[in-house]
């Protein structure tokens, strides 16, 4: 048969930048093997499916895939879908969007109504906040792993860090971004270097004026050599955040930057919520705009 | 503007395996620098840009990008938009076609067959006869390139060496499918193996227990090793080095060369080439392929 599908660059509003995302509707009837299948011939970091939703008082039920396996929650997926389920509606809102973590809370806003483009404004609450992992591997194990010298690694007082906020990654903060720009994957010394594997290297130095940090994500073993926006990072970093920076009680909104050195540059807004020194509620936003839409024979 | 495009599986008769390909149609007024970066964006191995022809005489002018850069020529792609352009100039009705298509490195003469709406196949003659074109590394650097026992390499006849019917390909022959399939190249073994330079694919073949079939994998080195589910190009060039193993004579002589099996996506691609005076004079590409996905995209 026949199912829609709608790919859109997430984490920015200029075609071909940002994060590439399929998200196939009509999904109903594909079993979990069909839908790897698919996410697998799309070859693009995450593949949707949107299925009708199980709890009424939701909008949708999302299934998210890497080419290689399903993944209980993302980030840039969530912020593509949501964008997408405006935009068909033709207008913007509030809805939950439910995915394999649990219920994701999601404002949308629509934009481009002049100008003819398809694209919007998404935020979505993280359905679950960072917690520290174990510990991470020696600075020096670090370096190696991405080709840096010792000296590279911390910026002001942030340190190697592991946390989770579902999946978890290794937070790598390095001086500047002459040191992001030298990194080298040395998969020989990644196992020693990077518990968990995926890591997300960060400096304070950034490439536009108004950005709070400059980010790179690296996920070999999930066959993403580089991703150029990750929201999961995002959410995990916010850990490293709060241990490092300890920002003041009330509401902070950073943007991060991703993807600039791959030449497709992403933007991810991030709002912390904090009381009593305690982080109690995060957002994670961006833009999204549609890149191609057709059929699949599936 | 809205630029229609077609994805197909190809070098198969069955959607998701094979090697795919996106088709973009309507390219008029697209630059290189929007071709490459759209190429980037659909991700796969080859993306085909469709154009109004330059000669009268040929049915359409192909540019091929992979996500960094420009190919002269490649097999998939020419398989899959042949297919793609014979079925939609015959309204899906099955049936034969034949027509040119003018690819950089020159006209491509093509035959299709149309089987459904979203099947065919189609056959290619390659621009430049299959040929030894130069050497590669030692035994002992192919099998720590390609985490195998030096004892593996080689089959009667066959020859490691460079290979090329039109694009280079360190070609490193296998006494068995299931050393091919237990090959792990590692990036550290890579260069000393195979050069610097554009011999930095390497396509790994072994004969099967069945007569004329044999069993292939390609890996390509770049930002990672990357394995090619279908190598059109490479299978090409392979024919220089069968026809020295098998010795076959005079006369035209059709293979089967499998490959992508342990990727999990199977795929066959026919080779036939010819020998006249003991020489390889021209080779055959041939296969099938699928439609998988049709729309449109903003560009």
């Amino acid at each position: 048969m026949k199912r829609r599908f709608v790919t859109l660059d997430v984490f920015t509003s200029q075609r071909f930048a940002g994060n590439p995302l399929a998200v196939v509707l009509d999904a109903e009837g594909l079993d979990t093997a069909a839908m790897q299948t698919i996410a697998r011939e799309f070859n693009l970091s995450e593949t949707v499916f949107v299925l009708p939703p199980t709890d009424a008082a939701h909008k949708a039920d999302l299934r998210i895939f890497v080419p290689t396996r399903e993944l209980p929650f993302a980030g840039h997926p969530t912020v593509g879908t949501a964008v997408l389920l405006g935009l068909i509606d033709g207008h913007g809102g509030s809805f939950t969007l439910a995915e394999k973590i649990g219920p994701v809370p999601c404002r949308v806003e629509i934009a481009g109504k002049e100008t003819g483009e398809q694209l919007g404004e998404a935020t979505f609450t993280l359905p679950r906040l960072p917690a520290e992992l174990e510990s991470p591997a020696p600075d020096a194990a670090i370096a190696a792993a991405l080709g840096l010298l010792e000296a590279d690694i911390g910026c002001g007082n942030h340190q190697p860090s592991v946390f989770s906020a579902g999946v978890g990654f290794t937070c790598v903060p390095v001086r500047d971004l002459a040191a992001m720009a030298r990194i080298r994957l040395d998969m020989s010394r990644w196992e020693a270097g990077m518990r968990p594997a995926d890591t997300y290297v960060y400096t304070k130095e950034t490439a536009e004026a108004g950005h709070h940090y400059h980010a790179r994500m690296f996920a070999p073993g999930m066959g993403i050599p580089e991703d150029p926006a990750t929201g999961a990072a995002v959410a995990a970093f916010t850990g490293a955040i709060m241990r490092f920076d300890k920002p003041a009680d009330g509401h902070h909104d950073l943007v991060i930057e991703q993807g600039y050195e791959m030449g497709r540059p992403s933007q991810i807004r991030l709002g912390l919520e904090v009381r009593n020194g305690t982080l109690v509620s995060a957002t994670i936003g961006g833009a999204a705009i549609i890149v191609s839409e057709g059929h699949l024979h599936a | 503007m809205k630029r229609r495009f077609v994805t197909l599986d190809v070098f198969t008769a069955r959607r998701f395996a094979g090697n795919p390909l996106a088709v973009v149609l309507d390219c008029e007024g697209l630059d290189t620098t929007v071709m490459q970066v759209i190429a980037r964006e659909f991700n796969y191995s080859e993306s085909v840009f469709v154009l109004p022809p330059e000669e009268q005489a040929h049915r359409a002018r192909l540019r091929i990008f992979t996500p960094n850069f420009e190919m002269p020529f490649a097999g998939h792609p020419t398989i899959g938009t042949a297919v793609l352009l014979s079925i939609q100039a015959r309204n899906g009705v099955p049936g034969d076609d034949s027509f040119t298509l003018g690819e950089n490195v020159g006209p491509i003469p093509c035959r299709t067959s149309v089987q459904s709406p979203v099947l065919g196949s189609a056959a290619f003659d390659v621009a430049v006869p299959p040929a030894r074109i130069g050497e590669i590394g030692p035994r002992p650097a192919l099998a720590a390139a390609l985490g195998v026992n030096e004892a593996d390499i080689g089959f009667p006849g066959a020859a490691p060496g460079l290979y090329s019917a039109g694009a280079a390909f360190a070609v490193i022959p296998f006494g068995s499918v299931a050393a091919v399939d237990a090959a792990v190249p590692s990036r550290a073994g890579w260069h000393p193996a195979f050069g610097m330079n554009d011999r930095q694919s390497a396509f790994l073949i072994a004969p099967t227990s069945e007569p004329g079939t044999y069993h292939a994998r390609m890996f390509a080195f770049g930002r990672e090793i990357y394995e090619d589910p279908a190598t059109g190009s490479a299978s090409a060039a392979v024919a220089a080095m069968l026809a020295m193993a098998e010795v076959p004579g005079d006369g035209s002589h059709r293979r089967t060369i499998r490959q992508g099996h342990v990727m999990g996506r199977p795929s066959q691609i026919d080779l036939t080439y010819r020998v006249a005076g003991g020489v390889v004079t021209g080779a055959t590409i041939g296969g099938s392929a699928v439609i998988v996905s049709e729309g449109h995209l903003h560009a």
